[in-house]
């Protein structure tokens, strides 16, 4: 609606003028110096545009491309490096935790065979101890009897002695006598 | 800079292109239609012009001039469709 | 009121100069053409004079322009321009700063003139045609030949693309020419309300004016980088031959 409002103010107002004075446009009386000033004019704008300014501009602005691409080129080789880098040092990490898993796997493998054997001689010692204490044990319990029948004999004959009823000394009865003796006891110590 | 910020800015920076792209589309239908018309009255005019010179040439007033106004609004309209496309397309 | 269209006249500047039967007068038209042309010439020489690698402010300025046609070039015409990139240039860079110096209070719009714009689009157009020819020889002829039609429309078809392509001056002339002279004549016919309104009525005018102030900016960019673009895409019709 302003659109078409502006037109028609437009449109009237240079149909009025062009009435009273008429469009200077279409005089053609000034055609010819505008167009030969407009040859002489343009000619020397782009004689100086392509002689001067162009070069300078694209020497200027290709130098800035070229700069940048340089720029751009390194940052992508310097980004594909580090990218290595990255991955390597993955794969360092990588490789070195397997390598620790396997370490600790074998230590602990070493340790318990160790530990096995150790446990093993161990329990042989202590079996081969106890074994020898029982003999002990079962020697002194063997000969224990023995010694005390002997020391037995002896502090009778001894009290018999003392008794002074040395005529009647019978070795034979007295070890009859202990030989039941010890084995009421033994029998009731057993 | 990490790699991953400097793509996220170019993308942004797309986003922004676009924006203005989809922005200055729409920026002077008056100019547009502006142009249109000239378009459209161009063909016209020129169609107009030579059928009167060749009319004046083979004596035919006014069979010529009115072919080829005819023709030149067709051109005229062809000429519009055209320059629409154009702009569609850009 | 002031007349509208007192601001498009040109007017002889000292005294008249004829080569042959040609009058080929100094005007204020040429005197701006003169200015745009200095203007720019100087602008780049001083900034393009510093070529570091990071640019300053003012090298940047130059650059941006270069890059923005370069861009322009690529996107439309392709690689095969490059060497038309110095005309393209300094065809953007002149519509563009005769816009913004018609811009200015009390200065002449060089390309509010059809004869100028028009000059110019029958020399882009004259040339890209030569253009296309060297390229192609008389293949270029297969541009006004679509592919697909019928033979019975053949004819027709073929008229109405001659048509098409005859009508590219004049419609590159007139959109840049209609467009500088509409948004000039309006600036003056609403600056005219404002005097003639006075201090009680002339603030809505004069808001109207301020306004339509930015939008002749925004249109004066607009239409330099429609002629250019319009150029490249002549360009690219010559230099890659699809239809």
């Amino acid at each position: 609606m302003l659109r078409a409002t502006i037109f028609f103010i437009y449109v009237s107002s240079v149909a009025s003028a062009s009435e009273t004075v008429g469009m200077p446009q279409l005089d053609p009386k000034s055609w010819v110096p505008q167009i030969f000033w407009l040859i002489i004019t343009f000619s020397f704008l782009y004689i100086i545009i392509s002689k001067i300014i162009f070069p300078r501009l694209s020497e200027s602005i290709e130098q800035r491309n070229d700069y940048i691409s340089d720029l751009i080129d390194e940052a992508k080789k310097l980004t594909e490096q580090t990218e290595n880098l990255n991955k390597q040092y993955d794969n360092l990490i990588k490789n070195s935790n397997n390598q620790a898993q396997e370490i600790i796997i074998n230590d602990r493998r070493k340790i318990n065979i160790e530990f096995n054997k150790k446990q093993n001689l161990l329990n042989d010692k202590i079996s081969n101890i106890t074994m020898k204490a029982e003999e002990e044990i079962k020697n002194f319990h063997h000969n224990s009897i023995g010694q005390i029948k002997i020391i037995a004999k002896s502090i009778t004959e001894e009290l018999l002695k003392e008794l002074s009823i040395k005529k009647m000394i019978d070795h034979k009865i007295i070890s009859k006598n202990i030989e039941e003796i010890c084995k009421k006891s033994i029998g009731n110590i057993n | 800079m990490d790699p991953k910020e400097i793509k996220e800015k170019i993308e942004k920076m797309k986003l922004d292109i676009e924006i203005k792209k989809m922005q200055t589309k729409n920026v002077s239908p008056l100019g547009q239609a502006m142009k249109m018309g000239t378009e459209f009255v161009a063909a016209v005019f020129v169609a107009s012009f030579m059928g009167f010179y060749i009319d004046k040439w083979l004596e035919t007033t006014p069979i010529f001039i009115i072919f080829f106004f005819i023709v030149g609004s067709v051109a005229g309209i062809f000429n519009v469709v055209r320059s629409s496309k154009m702009i569609n397309k850009d | 009121m002031a007349n509208p269209m007192k601001q498009f006249e040109v007017k002889t500047i000292g005294p008249k100069i004829e080569i042959g039967n040609f009058d080929v007068s100094f005007t204020n038209s040429s005197l701006f053409m003169l200015i745009t042309v200095s203007l720019i010439s100087i602008f780049l020489i001083i900034t393009t004079q510093k070529k570091s690698l990071v640019p300053s402010r003012l090298q940047l300025l130059s650059e941006l322009a270069y890059q923005f046609v370069a861009k322009m070039i690529a996107e439309t015409a392709g690689s095969k321009a490059r060497p038309f990139f110095p005309f393209i240039l300094t065809l953007f860079l002149f519509v563009l700063f005769c816009n913004m110096i018609g811009m200015l209070p009390y200065s002449f719009t060089v390309t509010s003139h059809i004869i100028v714009t028009f000059a110019l689009a029958t020399f882009i157009f004259i040339g890209v045609t030569i253009i296309g020819f060297v390229k192609h020889g008389f293949g270029y002829l297969k541009l006004f030949v679509p592919s697909g039609v019928p033979i019975i429309l053949l004819p027709i078809i073929v008229v109405i693309e001659v048509i098409s392509y005859l009508s590219r001056p004049v419609s590159l002339s007139v959109r840049l020419f209609a467009n500088m002279m509409a948004g000039h004549t309006m600036l003056k016919v609403f600056g005219g309300f404002v005097i003639s309104l006075g201090f009680v009525g002339g603030w809505l005018p004069l808001g109207f004016s301020v306004a339509l102030t930015g939008l002749e900016i925004l249109v004066a960019f607009l239409q330099a980088y429609v002629f250019a673009i319009l150029t490249c895409i002549y360009l690219n019709d010559a230099l890659n031959l699809h239809h």
